[in-house]
């Protein structure tokens, strides 16, 4: 179509076809997505959502509840992995460590609970 | 006598055969020695890379040397004497054969569930090649040929197989530069474009939460490499070789009915072209055709076709966010250069800095993969004009 050579002009013309070509093609598909979706995609039923309503207060009370009974739980968890009693182990200090596992791990958590409730 | 014989064997040796040239291009082969495995920057085609360059360089060696021919009586050419080893591992690359072979493992390795579940980030997969092309002009305004700016542009595809193919069929004697800038940007991702995204973005952009991504059927996943074989390859069917090899290897992960060739082409397969590739890309390296002005030029161009490609990527990711009613992040944008999964983690990275809560990783596979797609459209187009 063109010379070895060419010039800014031709140049011009090619970025012009280069670009509305790729963005045509990108376009299209991105139509017969939505055709897709249409023929075989249907919305899950949206029933269970009621039920999720109240969760997050339970959850919330654990949070900020009482901190001796957090102490409690914990010292019984840390107990019963060491297969001794809360008798025979001090709890000093309780540090909430934050989320060392990577982003792609996270990710996965939320989407799995966002795919639940 | 004796002498003689030392004197001989020292002739033979490469130290007195190697030019300062040749010594310049092992220091840089070292360099990008360190930088792969010290840095560990893309190390995994890198350090064959950094390894080809070494093996090309030392004089002598001949591991790059063409196959000697000549006449017979029968008047047919015969073998005189071999071409070096890697001169024949070096076909793949020349018959493009590499390139769609890497990108069957990719097909395999990716999931396009975020784009098929939100097909308009295909827009920002398309507005992020604008960066191929503005490099072209550039490349243009310089003095390259069209075949050679063509072949520079598609640095900004962030997509090495893509650029190799279309190099090695464009413009085999740039390959070495163009390989090398490809590779090192891409390694470089993550520091160049989250200043650009965050110039071109407000506060309150980047904070935008997206809504999860809906779940995808099978059916639709088994479809899409289909269609896309189809819609591709007859739009334009100098990009059937790698869009076609891209969707196989998808088709080989989603059928789920060839688990044993899906685990090979995820694997072993890319595995082993990619030592192939790495090494024999590096051999063209060679210092005759490297140490020259034109590869400065190259390597200033690639990071133009980097930043612009961010920059289109996450402007166009403005005019959805403002199209959909604040509903789409545009740090999702800047994704489109392809660089998978890099510039997608780049974009969760950028935005969950300022919304902790936030997750973009998904929302920005969607333009991510669309790059992949979108580079070798902008690939085949480059290849119908110039090839």
């Amino acid at each position: 179509m063109f010379g070895e050579t060419i010039s800014f002009g031709e140049g011009l013309i090619v970025t012009a076809l280069g670009m509305s070509v790729t963005f045509a093609t990108l376009i299209a598909l991105s139509f017969l997505l939505d055709l897709l979706r249409m023929l075989f995609y249907k919305e899950p039923q949206k029933a269970q959502v009621q039920v999720v309503e109240s969760t997050p207060a339970a959850e919330e009370t654990v949070e900020e509840g009482n901190e001796e009974e957090l102490i409690a739980v914990i010292s019984a968890a840390v107990a019963a992995c060491l297969q001794t009693s809360t008798h025979n182990i001090v709890v000093r200090n309780i540090v909430r460590v934050g989320d060392q596992s990577p982003t792609w791990n996270r990710l996965g958590k939320v989407e799995q609970m966002g795919s639940r409730f | 006598m004796f002498i003689d014989v030392i004197k001989d064997f020292l002739l033979s040796t490469g130290f007195v055969a190697l030019t300062w040239q040749q010594i310049v291009m092992l220091g840089v082969a070292c360099l990008l020695l360190y930088l792969a495995i010290v840095k560990g920057y893309e190390p995994l085609l890198l350090l064959p890379i950094a390894f080809g360059a070494l093996l090309a360089n030392l004089p002598l060696a001949g591991l790059m040397d063409y196959p000697v021919y000549e006449i017979g009586e029968d008047g047919l050419p015969h073998v005189k004497q071999l071409g070096g080893l890697l001169y024949y591992l070096y076909q793949g690359v020349k018959m493009g054969i590499y390139p769609p072979l890497i990108f069957l493992g990719v097909g395999a390795m990716t999931d396009f569930g975020p784009l098929i579940a939100n097909p308009r980030s295909l827009l920002l997969g398309a507005a992020a090649q604008f960066g191929i092309f503005t490099t072209f002009l550039g490349a243009v305004a310089l003095g390259f040929t069209g075949a050679e700016a063509a072949s520079i542009g598609i640095i900004g595809g962030a997509d090495g197989p893509t650029a190799i193919f279309l190099t090695s069929k464009l413009a085999p004697h740039l390959l070495g530069p163009i390989a090398v800038a490809a590779y090192s940007y891409m390694a470089l991702v993550p520091i160049i474009q989250p200043p650009i995204m965050k110039a071109l973005t407000t506060k309150e952009e980047r904070m935008v939460k997206m809504e999860q991504l809906r779940p995808v059927t099978k059916t639709e996943k088994i479809i899409f490499p289909i269609l896309v074989t189809i819609l591709g390859s007859l739009l334009l069917p100098s990009a059937a070789g790698l869009l076609g090899m891209l969707m196989l290897g998808n088709l080989f992960r989603e059928s789920g009915v060839v688990d044993r060739i899906f685990k090979t082409a995820q694997n072993e397969l890319i595995n082993i072209v990619t030592i192939f590739l790495g090494v024999t890309v590096g051999a063209t390296t060679s210092a005759d055709k490297f140490l020259k002005p034109e590869t400065l030029m190259i390597i200033g161009l690639g990071l133009l076709a980097f930043c612009v490609g961010t920059a289109a990527g996450v402007l166009f990711g403005k005019i959805m966010y403002v199209a959909s009613g604040k509903k789409i992040n545009p740090l999702i944008g800047s994704a489109g250069v392809s660089a998978v999964p890099m510039a997608a983690r780049v974009s969760q990275v950028v935005g969950q800095k300022e919304n902790p809560s936030n997750f973009l990783l998904m929302h920005a596979m969607g333009p991510n993969v669309a790059g992949v797609i979108g580079s070798a459209i902008a690939a085949g187009v480059l290849l119908s004009i110039f090839g």
